[in-house]
């Protein structure tokens, strides 16, 4: 069952990720702390930890528009970046003193440039190359693309980063990961205690705020969620998506009679994984080993769909997941193809699937709704 | 009656490449170069199709990037929707052509590059030829990308033997010795899946060849800044696939380059344009040449209105790496340069809001551009975002800038009367026309 404290603590989640500019970053900043913006899961959040920084992981939350971004980016241009290139515009990122952009995706990448085109003055603009195939070579140009952005921030930012401090931040974000899975596990039960939406909330918290006070912090939420299970019920949902910050998305399919059980989901599952190996002889080779070979991998990676479909297939026996929803934002190649290949493999399996097209900021009106709801009529049988 | 229908009323051959019994007929130097070029290129895709018949070694590319190397191991490459694309249109016509593109948008929607999106289709709807091996380049774009692992989770496809080159988001040593590294396991994998083996000497030999193709289409090029600009786009794009794609170290591309170049110096002498047009206005296309409609909307500029595309992103000629043979690993670094850096695809979709820049200062100036037309292709998602930046080194330039928004295969995503009232009000509102 759940307890009256986990429910403030799930409130307080919810509350940090509502907002962009939490007060737990506006803490950090009145103590002198800096704060560096990451675009995506594959820039290494523990080397800007190790530099004593605050990661934050950069979203478009409270975003009404993206009329100042259009001009930039076109409009061919994935809402996800679209709208956050638009909150920074509107000066809702100027707290980040520094942002470190990734090759990500064509969209993603796009966007180092077209910040500097926009005069938007963040002090420290760095751009890491990812590859985008899974090699020992590929692996070795990551590790030195991470020495690179370590020199630079600790250039700019007059620091020294020393191998102990890359170990305890390795530790501490392998703490978060541990009990992220323990808050997943949760999630197992035939009526969890804790909502897909919810979970979500918790999940990107863990993006945007100091990882010690969130590790403390997500400690007391599972300390009072009971592991039997709690009082949510509905068709069990998984869902696959990619830049998905926003719970209330799901709160409105959980309202029509679903319940997100799992997920495959940048802002999720993918911010677990395994750990990364502790104590090794290199943390920056165990770093880049970790991201590029032993996280769950992202659609971008070429040869990486295999672990990918099996990841999802495993989830779905786990979580007695009955359907899963394939949720894809406009324009986005990669989750697009990806979606098809998961639906012909799902279909081999029996599993119900959905794909859901929508913009980043979530509106769920008509047709869409429709479409859950006879979804889920379906998997009611 | 629209754009479209008159379209279908003319064959495909003539829709898409003009009249070719009015080549067959012409005595001008000019149009019997052209000719020639059609006849090389129906004998190579025989070739093609013979030895993937007789299961010689080919290679089906996603990326044109690695030519030389193909070359000199003597596998066959070829585009992955080179023949379905073929085969749509000459059992179908236009309509053929536009059914597959119907039924590859009922798969995976209307927003992807089309060029992928068929690509896709052909290998699902099992449509696309088998070769030895498949070879990718996993960081051209999303779709192209994503493409390569919808191909190898096909069942069909799932066993091909497939390679996939990625190049960084960066130019500079690292990034082309990164590059020169997966070549030569590229290499070894081919030669471990063919048999065939890579001889260095004829490595050099191709890249020797290939080193006077590029200087030849450079000095062809250098002859279309003349002022009236007399080669149009479907010469340059064979100029272009002579030079950099299935023409690459054969001798008789090089002869044809060579004729090229006379013929062309001495429509310079004579201060001859294109036949029948009275050049007015010079433009730059930012994107490679859309083949399907592009001769309906570039003659009709021309002829109307004096409008000459006198140069696209994939005819341009960027100072090209010339492939330095006197030692091996010179020969690596300059074929992961060109592979990646050089030209078309790679160089647009990989090269930074710099490079975008330096592009356009450099053709703007060179071949004395009026005008600079942005296509939008809607693939290429990368290079829309750069088009505010584009558009802000046009008015520094003092050229203006057109932001079209097409797709570069299908036309009825916009339609070419659409698009050439669009470039007509422009010009107008520029005071060009
Ligand atoms: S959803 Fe796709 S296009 Fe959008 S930011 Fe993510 S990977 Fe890029
Ligand atoms: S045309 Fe553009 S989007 Fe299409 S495959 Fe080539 S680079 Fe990719």
């Amino acid at each position: 069952m759940r307890t009256a404290r986990a429910g403030e603590l799930l409130k307080d989640f919810s509350e940090i990720t509502g907002t962009l500019y939490n007060p737990h970053i506006g803490d950090w900043k009145k103590r002198g702390g800096k704060v560096v913006g990451i675009v995506c899961c594959p820039v290494p959040k523990e080397l800007i930890q190790a530099a004593g920084m605050l990661p934050f992981r950069i979203r478009g939350t409270g975003s009404q528009g993206t009329e100042l971004s259009e001009k930039f980016t076109g409009d061919l241009c994935c809402s996800f970046p679209r709208n956050f290139f638009n909150q920074a515009q509107k000066g809702k990122l100027d707290f980040l003193d520094g942002v470190v952009f990734s090759n990500n995706c064509d969209h993603y990448r796009r966007l180092y440039d077209n910040w500097h085109a926009a005069g938007i003055r963040t002090p420290f603009l760095h751009m890491i190359s990812n590859p985008k195939r899974i090699a020992e070579q590929a692996r070795q140009w990551y590790e030195n693309e991470m020495v690179a952005l370590l020199n630079r921030l600790q250039e700019h930012f007059g620091v020294t980063v020393t191998e102990a401090e890359l170990e305890q931040a390795i530790r501490q974000s392998n703490e978060t990961r541990r009990l992220q899975r323990r808050l997943y596990e949760l999630r197992k039960a035939g009526h969890p205690s804790l909502t897909g939406a919810e979970t979500l909330a918790v999940m990107v918290a863990s993006t945007c705020m100091p990882p010690q006070t969130y590790n403390q912090k997500l400690e007391s939420l599972l300390s009072e969620l009971d592991p039997a299970g709690g009082s949510h019920q509905g068709i069990r949902l998984m869902i696959v998506s990619s830049s998905l910050d926003n719970p209330v998305f799901l709160t409105l399919i959980e309202d029509l009679g679903g319940l997100i059980v799992a997920d495959y989901s940048c802002f999720g599952a993918k911010l677990i994984g395994p750990d990364i190996e502790e104590n090794s002889s290199s943390p920056l080779q165990a770093l880049s080993r970790h991201y590029l070979t032993e996280a769950i991998s992202c659609p971008r990676l070429y040869g990486s769909h295999p672990q990918r479909i099996q990841f999802i297939q495993e989830t779905i026996r786990e979580y007695k997941v009955e359907g899963v929803i394939g949720d894809w934002l406009t324009f986005c190649d990669t989750w697009n193809i990806f979606h098809y290949m998961l639906k012909q493999e799902l279909k081999k399996d029996g599993i119900p699937f959905l794909m859901i097209e929508r913009e980043y900021i979530p509106s769920f009106k008509g047709q869409l709704k429709t479409r859950v709801q006879a979804f889920l009529e379906m998997i009611r049988g | 009656m629209s754009e479209q229908d008159s379209a279908s009323e003319k064959s495909v051959i003539e829709e898409l490449f003009g009249s070719i019994t009015a080549l067959i007929e012409s005595q001008d130097p000019y149009d019997r170069l052209m000719l020639e070029a059609y006849q090389m290129s129906l004998a190579r895709t025989s070739r093609v199709k013979r030895a993937l018949e007789e299961q010689k070694p080919t290679a089906a590319m996603g990326g044109n990037c690695i030519p030389e190397i193909l070359v000199a191991m003597d596998i066959e490459p070829f585009q992955f929707l080179e023949f379905p694309f073929q085969d749509a249109i000459l059992y179908g016509g236009m309509e053929g052509l536009r059914d597959m593109v119907d039924k590859s948008v009922e798969m995976f929607g209307p927003h992807m590059c089309s060029f992928v999106r068929l690509a896709c289709y052909a290998v699902e709807a099992r449509l696309a030829p088998f070769p030895t091996v498949v070879i990718g380049m996993s960081s051209i774009c999303d779709s192209g990308s994503a493409a390569q692992q919808l191909v190898s989770n096909h069942p069909d496809w799932k066993n091909r033997p497939s390679y996939s080159i990625e190049s960084p988001a960066r130019r500079d040593e690292k990034s082309y010795e990164y590059i020169a590294f997966q070549l030569k396991e590229l290499v070894a994998f081919l030669e471990k899946i063919t048999g065939q083996k890579l001889d260095l000497d004829k490595l050099k030999e191709v890249c020797e060849i290939s080193n006077e193709q590029l200087q030849l289409w450079w000095e062809y090029n250098e002859l279309r800044r003349a002022i009236p600009c007399p080669s149009d786009w479907k010469f340059a794009s064979m100029v272009n696939q002579m030079a950099r794609y299935w023409g690459i170290g054969k001798p008789e591309s090089t002869a044809w380059l060579k004729k090229a170049v006379a013929v062309l110096g001495e429509k310079v002498k004579a201060g001859k344009g294109l036949e029948g047009i009275k050049e007015k206005i010079r433009f730059f296309w930012f994107d490679f040449p859309p083949i399907i409609w592009g001769d309906r909307l570039f003659r009709s500029l021309a002829e109307e209105y004096g409008a000459v595309m006198v140069m696209d992103l994939y005819s341009d000629n960027p100072p090209h790496t010339m492939i330095d043979t006197s030692n091996e690993k010179a020969m690596w670094m300059g074929l992961a340069k060109r592979a990646t850096y050089d030209f078309g695809m790679p160089r647009i979709a990989l090269g930074s809001a710099d490079l975008y820049r330096q592009d356009t200062i450099r053709v703007v100036k060179d071949f004395s551009m009026d005008a600079v037309i942005w296509p939008g292709h809607k693939g290429h998602k990368d290079a829309g975002a750069l088009v505010n930046i584009v558009a802000e080194q046009c008015r520094e330039l003092g050229v203006p800038l057109l932001n079209l928004g097409c797709d570069l295969l299908d036309d009825r995503v916009v339609p070419v009367g659409e698009m050439k009232k669009k470039i007509i009000d422009f010009f107008q509102i520029t005071g060009l026309a």
